[in-house]
């Protein structure tokens, strides 16, 4: 015969019991690991939002809710966990992507927790699915971007005439000392002759030095003079970038495809306007893609030998038309039917202020935009 | 359109006697009238024909779906594995195999076609 339960069972079966119909109702997923990173529990909020009943996953690792290049790494960045216990998502949360089992990507915010069961360590990742939320809120942000951007270009008209004065004196100063010299050295110049040939020509490079910085002032008014730049995770950025570009496109069925070169990860940036740069040409991969019948964007990275990382964004789109290509960076040129055609503009801006360049060329079927960016140590 | 987005996932083998569903492929192939390999629609545009491996924690590897010596196979990252779909239809529910560079033999399930 059954033992009578006392009332502490009939308590912790209570609790039990609400609990359970609390998680139920709770809309984010919520997925329970051990610290191998095999999956325990997965709850009715998950399976709807995966795609995968509890116990076709349950035993599985984790890692199957996730792309690349977080798939591959989520094992390495458990057990750098256990051996050093710093937390980089544990209680802080982060925005990133998870992978449905039809092998499309969507956004997520994931807030991960701790917790030791009978001296078992185990963690609880709640995944909250950004597709939908906040559409509004970023189209906003990309208005509020691009109108920001406009002030400052307005800013640079009245800029660029005192510029042009500006510029106007070094380039006129070298045109003369170059001329100058260009006469000394003309026949057969004397001793003296080719001195003052020689200072005419170290005038010349100086005024060059003093035009160069008056460049490089522009680029720091253009960029606000407010980058912060650190040493980021390229990974990091291209992810989180990814994640918030990919709001609102998953009835498109777009598949991302993430390929980043594990062994160059670290680069010198400003890590804000690098994700403007990654955000900005990945909806534009996508809008590209709308009309056709494949949906493949690709991110990829290469190290350069000169201290650069070369990023690489696919699309299987229509391509670009000529027509456009030739101004294809500069402000006002679109071929969008809304937008104000800067967004490319911007992008560039950011580039070069960070020492790169950014450009184009046809992909297979599609359009690749590649821009470079200084690695941690060229940074440094 | 018929080119379709096809899915497949591991079927019940010695290792994962329940199949599973974290180890599988996607691949990209033009489907006729009756579900088989559109041939025409195949040679017109073979770099549409892709395919991706998802192996659990193993990296995605990535490629093409290459007509080989009157088979199939899926070359990803430089790697060949023959895929024998014979004529057979491939539609929901339906079983392909594939062959690992070691020679064994995998079947799959297709579970979804879209």
């Amino acid at each position: 015969m059954d033992q009578p339960l006392d009332r502490s069972d009939v308590h912790a079966s209570n609790r039990e019991e609400h609990l359970r119909s609390i998680l139920a109702t709770v809309p984010d997923a919520m997925v329970l690991i051990n610290e191998m990173g095999t999956i325990l529990s997965f709850s009715a909020a998950a399976e709807k939002m995966f795609g995968y009943a509890e116990d076709e996953v349950v035993g599985e690792n984790v890692s199957m809710l996730m792309p690349s290049p977080d798939r591959e790494r989520h094992d390495c960045y458990l057990k750098s966990y256990r051996d050093t216990g710093i937390r980089k998502i544990i209680g802080i949360g982060r925005v990133t992507t998870a992978r449905h089992r039809d092998g499309n990507t969507f956004p997520i915010e994931l807030s991960v927790g701790e917790a030791w069961v009978d001296d078992k360590r185990i963690f609880t990742g709640f995944i909250h699915d950004l597709t939908e939320r906040r559409e509004a809120d970023m189209r906003l942000r990309d208005l509020q971007t691009e109108l920001a951007h406009v002030g400052r270009l307005s800013e640079m008209g009245t800029f660029a005439s005192s510029l042009a004065h500006e510029l106007n004196q070094p380039l006129t100063a070298i045109s003369s000392y170059c001329e100058g010299a260009g006469e000394l050295l003309k026949g057969d110049p004397a001793p003296d002759q080719l001195d003052m040939a020689r200072e005419a020509l170290r005038d010349a490079a100086e005024q060059a030095i003093r035009a160069g910085q008056i460049v490089k002032r522009m680029r720091d008014f253009l960029s606000h003079g407010e980058t912060e730049h650190r040493v980021e995770e390229l990974s990091r950025l291209v992810t989180e970038a990814n994640a918030l570009a990919l709001v609102g496109t998953r009835e498109h069925g777009i598949d991302v495809q993430i390929r980043l070169d594990p062994h160059f990860n670290h680069v010198f940036v400003d890590r804000i306007q690098i994700q403007q740069v990654l955000f900005n040409l990945i909806r534009n991969a996508i809008e590209a893609m709308m009309d056709s019948p494949l949906r493949s964007l690709t991110v990829s990275s290469t190290p350069q030998p000169d201290g650069f990382i070369t990023v690489s964004v696919e699309d299987t789109g229509t391509g670009i038309e000529e027509k456009f290509s030739a101004q294809l960076f500069q402000p006002f040129v679109t071929s969008k039917r809304t937008g104000m055609g800067i967004g490319l503009s911007i992008c560039r801006t950011i580039v070069e202020a960070h020492g790169g360049r950014i450009w184009f060329e046809p992909g297979e079927g599609g359009t690749i935009f590649r821009f470079t960016l200084p690695t941690a140590e060229a940074g440094e | 359109m018929n080119w379709k987005s096809i899915r497949l996932e591991l079927g019940s083998t010695e290792e994962f006697p329940q199949g599973s569903v974290s180890r599988g492929y996607i691949l990209r192939l033009p489907l006729d009238d009756f579900d088989t390999i559109d041939l025409t629609a195949f040679h017109k545009s073979p770099r549409k024909a892709t395919a991706r491996r998802h192996w659990s924690a193993e990296p995605d590897e990535n490629g093409f779906i290459v007509p080989i010596e009157g088979n199939w196979a899926i070359r990803c990252d430089g790697q060949d594995r023959p895929l024998h779909v014979e004529s057979r239809p491939l539609r929901l529910g339906g079983r392909v195999s594939v062959v690992d560079p070691d020679g064994t033999v995998l079947p799959f399930n297709i579970a979804s076609v879209r």
